[in-house]
C-alpha cells in the first residue's frame, strides 16, 4: 500500500515538473548562470548572481523581451572545472539556455570552452587569467573560427599595460619584476615585457617567489642591486603585503609597487598597516565611482546600480566589482537577444560588434580581437589614501 | 647597493627564515626526544599561536603582553589535548601509524582554524618599534631580533631542563627506554603530555613572533613545518641545538640559492642538502641522542 502511494506521489510530482518545464520553455527566454557559489571564494559567485538578477527583474518588470519573460537558471560550479563542464552541458541540453554567464575561475573557463563552441552558446566568464585577447582570439582568427568566450574583467595583460603607461608618465625607467611561482605569475611576467617594450620601459630584473614563503628580502635586494626604480607584480593577499614590507625594509620605499587588482579592498590596506606609501593597482571605473568627474555618465550609472542593489538586497555586495560583472554579463546578452533573437551565433556576433557598450563596470568596446572590452581609458591606476583606494595622479 | 651589502642581505634574510624554521624544529625535536613521536602537526601550533594572539589583541582588545601569554597557554593546552585525545588513545600504535595520526591532527587543526578564521590573512602589530637596522648596508627588520633571541633562549633553557631538572632527566630516560623508565616509576604518559604542552607552547611563541614579519593564515603552518622538520633532521633528531643549527642551515640554503641561483631552485637545493646529510651522516650533524 505504502509503496503504491509513494509511486502516485512521485508520478504526480514528475508530472507537475514536466508540465511546468514545458510551459516555461514556451514563454520564457532562459539565460544560464554557472558561477562557483560555495567554497573558499564562493562569495564571488554570489555577488555575480545577485548583480545579474537585477537585470532579469528589470527587463521582466518592463514586460520581458518581445512578450517573453526572462529566466535566470542558476547552478553552482563550486569552482570545480569538472562540475562547470557538467553544468554547461546541462544548461545547454536540458534547460535550453541561449547564453551563459560564468564561470569564475580561469581553469573552469578553459574547460567549458569546447562545449560552448560545439553548441554555439556564448558565455561571459570572470577569469582574469584566460588569455583570450593575447592568444585565443588571434589563433581563431587565423583558423577562421569563432570564439564564444568573453571575459568580463580587465585581465592581466591590460592591467599591466595600464600600469606600464602610468609608470612611464611618472618618469620611471627601470622595472623590477617579481612574480609568484604560478601560471598567473608567468603570464604577468610575459605581459610586463610586452608592455614595457611597447611603451619604452625597461624590465631590468626578473625575480620569482614562492607564495608560501615568509620573507622575500633576498629577491627584493636583487631588484635593488639591479637598480630598479619601480616594481611590478601580480602578487595578491598575504604575499603581496610581505613584498611591500620587504621593499620598505631594503630601503626601496620610493619605488612604486604595482600589485594585482585582486588587492582592491579595504582589508588589504588594513593588512599593510604603516606600509601603504607607493603601493598601486589598477581598477575599472566601478572601483572608484566617488572619484569620477561629475561629467562622466558612468558616475550616475554606478550610483543608480548601487542604489538598486542595496534596495533589493538590503545591503551592498562583498565586492561591487563582481556584482557589476554579473550585472554587465547578463545585460550584454539581454540586449543582444532584444536585437537579434535567441540564436547563439547571432548573439555572439552582435556582442562582438558593440563599441562603447554602456555597462556598470565600464563602457565596453568588443571586437574580433578583444573579448574583454575594457579599454585603457576605462581604467585608472589607484593608490592608497587613508583607508581607501583612490585614483593616482 | 654594493656587492658586499647584497651578500650580507642574503645571509641576513637566510638567518631570518632559518630562525623561524628553527622554532618549528626545536618543538619537533623536543617531542621526538621524549616520546619518539614524529609530530607533523608542529606547524599548526605556530599557526594557532599567531592566530590566537591576533584575535586576542584585535577582537578582545587585550594588550599585547596579555594576549601573548594567553595565546601561549591556550596553544599549550591544545597540545595537551592533542596528546590526550589522539596520541595517548592510540599510543600503542607503530611509528608509521603514529605519523599518520599526527598528519591527521595537522589537518584537523587546520580545519578548525579555517572554521574560526576563514581564509583571510591576519597581522599582528610590531613587537619592537625600531623599524629597520642597518648592517654593512644591508637592512634588518627589527622584528627578527626577538625571533633570534627566542630561538637561542629556548634552546638554552631546554638544555638546562634536560641536564639539570628531574623532569628533564626523566624525559631523557623515556626516550632511551620506555620500559626501563616505567620500571623506575616514571609516568610515561604524563611525560608525553608535558612534552606536547611544552612544544606546543614553544610553537605558539614562534607563531606570535613571526606574525608581524609575515602574515598569519590557516594554512601557514605546513610549509614552515616541512622546512623546520627537515632542519631538525639535518641537525640530528632529538637534539635541540641540532634543530636550531639545522633550521638556520635550511634558511641560509634557501636565501643563498634564491640569491645566487634562482628562486625556483630553492626547494631543490634545500632538499639536496637534506639528502646529502642523510647519506653522509644519517644521524644528523650533531649526533642524535636517541
Amino acid at each position: 500500500m505504502k509503496q503504491s502511494k509513494l509511486c502516485v506521489v512521485a508520478i504526480a510530482i514528475m508530472a507537475i515538473f514536466v508540465c511546468s518545464q514545458s510551459v516555461s520553455a514556451a514563454d520564457t527566454v532562459k539565460i544560464g548562470a554557472a558561477y562557483g557559489m560555495t567554497g573558499r571564494i564562493g562569495w564571488i559567485g554570489d555577488d555575480c548572481v545577485n548583480g545579474a538578477k537585477l537585470v532579469i527583474e528589470e527587463i521582466n518588470a518592463q514586460g520581458g523581451i518581445n512578450g517573453k519573460n526572462l529566466e535566470l537558471v542558476v547552478y553552482d560550479t563550486k569552482n570545480n572545472p569538472d562540475s562547470a563542464r557538467t553544468i554547461f552541458e546541462k544548461l545547454i541540453k536540458k534547460d535550453k539556455v541561449v547564453a551563459i554567464i560564468g564561470p569564475v575561475i580561469t581553469q573552469a573557463t578553459q574547460t567549458v570552452m569546447p562545449i560552448a563552441e560545439k553548441y554555439k552558446i556564448p558565455y561571459a566568464a570572470v577569469s582574469g587569467g584566460i588569455q583570450i585577447n593575447a592568444k585565443i582570439l588571434p589563433d581563431y582568427k587565423k583558423q577562421g573560427k569563432k570564439s564564444y568566450t568573453w571575459a568580463m574583467s580587465i585581465g592581466t595583460p591590460r592591467q599591466n599595460e595600464v600600469k606600464t603607461i602610468w609608470l612611464r608618465q611618472q618618469g620611471f625607467k627601470k622595472l623590477g619584476n617579481i612574480e609568484p611561482l604560478s601560471q598567473m605569475g608567468e603570464l604577468s611576467a610575459v605581459t610586463y615585457e610586452q608592455a614595457a617594450q611597447q611603451y619604452g620601459l625597461k624590465v631590468i630584473a626578473q625575480e620569482k617567489f614562492d607564495n608560501k614563503g615568509t620573507d622575500f628580502t633576498t629577491q627584493m635586494s636583487k631588484l635593488k642591486a639591479a637598480g630598479a626604480d619601480c616594481i611590478g607584480t601580480m602578487a595578491s593577499g598575504g604575499p603581496a603585503v610581505t613584498l611591500v614590507k620587504n621593499r620598505d625594509q631594503v630601503g626601496m620605499q620610493k619605488a612604486p609597487m604595482m600589485v594585482s587588482d585582486a588587492n582592491l579592498s579595504k582589508k588589504f590596506i588594513g593588512l599593510l598597516g604603516e606600509n601603504t606609501a607607493n603601493v598601486y593597482t589598477v581598477g575599472a571605473k566601478i572601483s572608484f565611482p566617488q572619484h569620477l568627474d561629475a561629467s562622466d555618465p558612468q558616475k550616475k550609472i554606478i550610483a543608480d546600480f548601487q542604489k538598486k542593489f542595496e534596495t533589493k538586497y538590503g545591503k551592498g555586495p562583498k565586492s561591487w566589482f563582481f556584482a557589476s560583472v554579473g550585472y554587465d554579463s547578463a545585460l550584454m546578452f539581454v540586449k543582444a537577444i532584444e536585437q537579434v533573437g535567441t540564436d547563439g551565433e547571432k548573439i555572439r556576433d552582435w556582442v562582438e560588434g558593440q563599441s562603447k557598450f554602456q555597462g556598470v563596470q565600464a563602457a565596453y568596446s568588443w571586437s574580433e580581437l578583444d573579448h574583454r572590452g575594457i579599454g585603457v581609458d576605462q581604467c585608472s591606476v589607484l593608490g592608497i589614501k587613508g583607508d581607501d583606494w583612490v585614483p593616482a595622479k | 647597493m654594493d656587492t658586499l651589502s647584497l651578500y650580507v642581505q642574503f645571509i641576513i634574510s637566510g638567518l631570518t627564515m632559518g630562525a623561524i624554521y628553527a622554532m618549528v624544529g626545536i618543538g619537533f625535536s623536543f617531542i621526538y626526544r621524549v616520546t619518539t613521536v614524529l609530530n607533523f602537526a608542529q606547524g599548526e601550533f605556530l599557526m594557532l599561536g599567531g592566530m590566537v594572539a591576533i584575535t586576542m589583541t584585535s577582537v578582545l582588545g587585550l594588550s599585547l603582553i596579555y594576549a601573548l601569554i594567553l595565546a601561549i597557554l591556550a596553544v599549550a593546552l591544545t597540545g595537551m589535548l592533542f596528546h590526550l585525545g589522539a596520541i595517548r588513545v592510540l599510543g600503542k600504535a607503530e611509528p608509521v601509524r603514529m605519523i599518520l595520526i599526527t598528519i591527521a591532527g595537522s589537518m584537523f587543526l587546520q580545519g578548525v582554524a579555517y572554521l574560526i578564521w576563514g581564509t583571510d590573512d591576519y597581522t599582528l602589530p610590531a613587537l619592537i618599534k625600531a623599524g629597520t637596522i642597518d648592517i654593512f648596508g644591508a637592512s634588518v627588520n627589527s622584528q627578527v631580533i626577538p625571533v633570534f633571541i627566542a630561538a637561542f633562549l629556548i634552546s638554552f633553557i631546554l638544555k638546562i631542563f634536560f641536564d639539570k631538572t628531574i623532569w628533564g632527566k626523566a624525559s631523557t630516560a623515556c626516550s632511551e627506554s620506555r620500559e626501563a623508565s616505567m620500571l623506575l616509576g616514571i609516568n610515561i604518559d604524563r611525560m608525553g603530555m608535558l612534552s606536547f604542552a611544552m612544544s606546543a607552547g614553544i610553537g605558539a611563541i614562534g607563531g606570535i613572533l613571526i606574525a608581524p614579519i609575515s602574515l598569519m593564515q590557516y594554512q601557514k603552518g605546513v610549509p614552515l613545518a616541512i622546512k623546520g622538520i627537515a632542519g631538525a633532521v639535518i641537525g640530528g633528531l632529538g637534539n635541540i641545538w641540532g634543530a636550531l643549527i639545522g633550521g638556520l642551515i635550511m634558511g641560509l640554503a634557501e636565501a643563498l640559492s634564491a640569491g645566487f641561483i634562482a628562486s625556483y631552485m630553492t626547494d631543490v637545493v634545500v632538499f639536496v642538502i637534506l639528502i646529502l646529510v642523510l647519506f653522509i651522516r644519517p644521524e644528523g650533524l650533531l649526533k642524535s641522542k636517541s
